[in-house]
């Protein structure tokens, strides 16, 4: 487990006249002889060559990166982990992903998923779950799940996916790697298809801390090609790792404490934040008294946007076609077989909560929730510099515990999804074991605070990682 | 809230899908169950809804892919085309 070469490692290395497509193709065999299903799609000929065009002085120069089947990469298959994009290959790079290559890093190859990232599993991917590498009989979270255990597998030091309400820490967390969730606006979404548009954010898997702040520091910062992208320095994440947390003051988040999250998770919380406390910050309990409801909200809000930019596949334009005697028969019968389960459950839910006479009772309320959550996170981030909890309440739950009970697989974001519903960035960093399996520590900062997050993360890293 | 089954097979035609009777049965009960989680919302305190249409610049990509690269994603593709069942005369829905 995490026996890949660090990327801050390779790139030095490669700037040191070392082979540039060593740890590429190490990498490649690596995901070609993986047995977790993390991969579902890998191509030798595109590998070998990007390995043909690396600068080796570049920050990523030969470092090889896993990519969440949901991002655009041109002439690669781009499915979503579902059948109803069956043979589509993008037509143009991500953002991120030209980003990525600028920066001298090879696409490994594309990851599975929850299905146009709708789980918390990956058992909702149309092509298999991919297990745990701790211990395969269990999930490594979802939706990036194939993403965060290609990670933690040692198959590649960094990896991308993307969040909506919690699909790089949750599965950062049960996988034992780093995640982190940028300010939405802070990276690009060109080229990532769209779940929820007003939440979804492309967001870094690392090893460790200081390779998150690497392959961040390339991806982040503004993209006219995205109407939502902020125009902000990003700053030196790298040094901010080594600035420490003396002096700044943390709020361990009152309602994300107690019933609900196992006693070893607890425990490993509690040394994360000895571990803080150490280092110099104080900590205090702050109340975000709306909290509570943000996962309820988000079963509105992200089904709602779900319907309606799903609607775009229909047959016509991408991916799979059903044979049909008529237009209307075409798009009936292309997203009922294209779609899998949960995908259908979430556009009927998200069809409902937009429909006449129901809209405003459910969707205007949530997104009235979503309001005084950000509110009251903001606020709590004038008194405090960063919010502290669980990322998940449980370790890595067993592959099909929950995959009946479409609700209490939700509840594995309920603590992720508050910042999501905020805007705010976040990190879940490795801090111990619970049943030997990993825990993961949530930290929360104000918009555009990733250096800081980043900062007390390194701090818990260097005490329990 | 109660979502019954012809509830389900309402909201399936609205979203251009077919659930067959055995599945809007189990989706009646999963979706009244995650509606009912969702309604702890009414009894909260909430913030008034933002304003809608709060894109802050133009949505206009330059580099956006145009022409044949967006065509060929089609699997009805048809020379410059994109070949569709027949539109006109077919009854409503």
């Amino acid at each position: 487990m995490k026996g890949a070469p660090r990327a801050r490692a390779i790139a030095e290395a490669v700037a040191g006249g070392e082979d540039p497509g060593r740890y590429a193709r190490a990498a490649l065999r690596a995901a070609q002889a993986d047995t977790l299903n993390c991969f579902l799609h890998l191509d030798p000929d595109a590998v070998e060559a990007q390995i043909a065009g690396i600068n080796p002085q570049a920050p990523l120069a030969g470092v090889p990166v896993a990519l969440k089947d949901n991002l655009m990469d041109a002439g690669q298959p781009c499915g979503c982990a579902s059948r109803i994009l069956e043979g589509y290959r993008a037509s143009y790079d991500a953002t991120v992903v030209a980003r990525l290559r600028d920066a001298g890093a090879v696409i490994l190859g594309r990851t599975n998923m929850d299905e146009f990232a709708m789980g918390s599993s990956t058992e909702n991917s149309a092509y298999g779950p991919t297990r745990n590498p701790h211990d395969p009989t269990r999930t490594p979270g979802g939706s990036s799940g194939g993403s965060g255990a290609a990670v933690a597998a040692g198959i590649c030091p960094v990896a991308l996916g993307s969040e909506t309400g919690g699909s790089v820490r949750q599965p950062a967390s049960l996988c034992g790697v780093v995640g982190l969730k940028p300010t939405y606006g802070r990276v690009s979404r060109r080229g990532l298809v769209a779940f929820a548009s007003s939440l979804d954010v492309v967001s870094p898997f690392g090893v460790d801390v200081r390779d998150t702040a690497r392959i961040m520091s390339v991806i982040a910062g503004f993209d006219p090609g995205d109407p939502t992208s902020l125009d902000a320095p990003v700053g030196n994440l790298e040094a901010a790792c080594d600035r420490g947390v003396a002096g700044l003051k943390i709020g361990i988040i009152q309602e994300c404490t107690g019933e609900g999250i196992e006693p070893g998770v607890s425990a490993a919380l509690a040394d994360a934040a000895r571990a803080l406390t150490d280092a110099g910050a104080s900590l205090a309990t702050v109340s975000l008294p709306s909290s509570p409801f943000a996962l309820a909200a988000y079963c509105v809000l992200a089904p709602a946007e779900a319907s309606s930019n799903l609607a775009r596949f229909d047959g016509i334009r991408y991916g799979r076609r059903a044979e049909a005697e008529s237009l209307a028969d075409l798009y009936v019968r292309t997203r009922s077989e294209g779609f899998g389960p949960e995908v259908q459950r979430r556009i009927l839910l998200g069809t409902f909560a937009l429909s006449a006479g129901y809209a405003d009772r459910y969707y205007a309320t949530a997104q009235g929730m979503a309001a005084r959550i950000t509110r009251e996170m903001t606020a709590a981030l004038g008194e405090f510099d960063l919010l502290f909890c669980p990322t998940s309440p449980t370790v890595a739950f067993p592959l099909g515990a929950r995959a009946a009970d479409p609700l209490a697989m939700y509840l594995a974001d309920i603590f992720t999804v508050p910042a999501s519903l905020a805007g705010l960035p976040a990190i879940s960093v490795p801090c111990g074991r619970a049943l030997g399996l990993p825990v993961g520590a949530q930290l929360t900062g104000p918009k555009l605070g990733e250096a800081t997050l980043l900062a007390a993360a390194a701090v818990i890293e260097a005490a329990l990682g | 809230m109660q979502i019954d089954a012809a509830f389900v097979a309402e909201l399936a035609g609205l979203a251009k899908l077919s659930v067959p009777a055995a599945d809007a049965e189990r989706l009646s009960g999963e979706l009244t169950r995650i509606l009912d989680y969702v309604e702890q919302l009414q009894a909260a305190a909430t913030d008034p809804a933002p304003a809608a249409g709060a894109v802050r610049r133009r949505d206009d990509d330059p580099e956006a892919p145009t022409g044949p690269a967006l065509l060929s994603a089609s699997a009805g593709l048809f020379g410059r085309f994109i070949r569709v069942p027949v539109v006109i005369g077919e009854e409503a829905p």
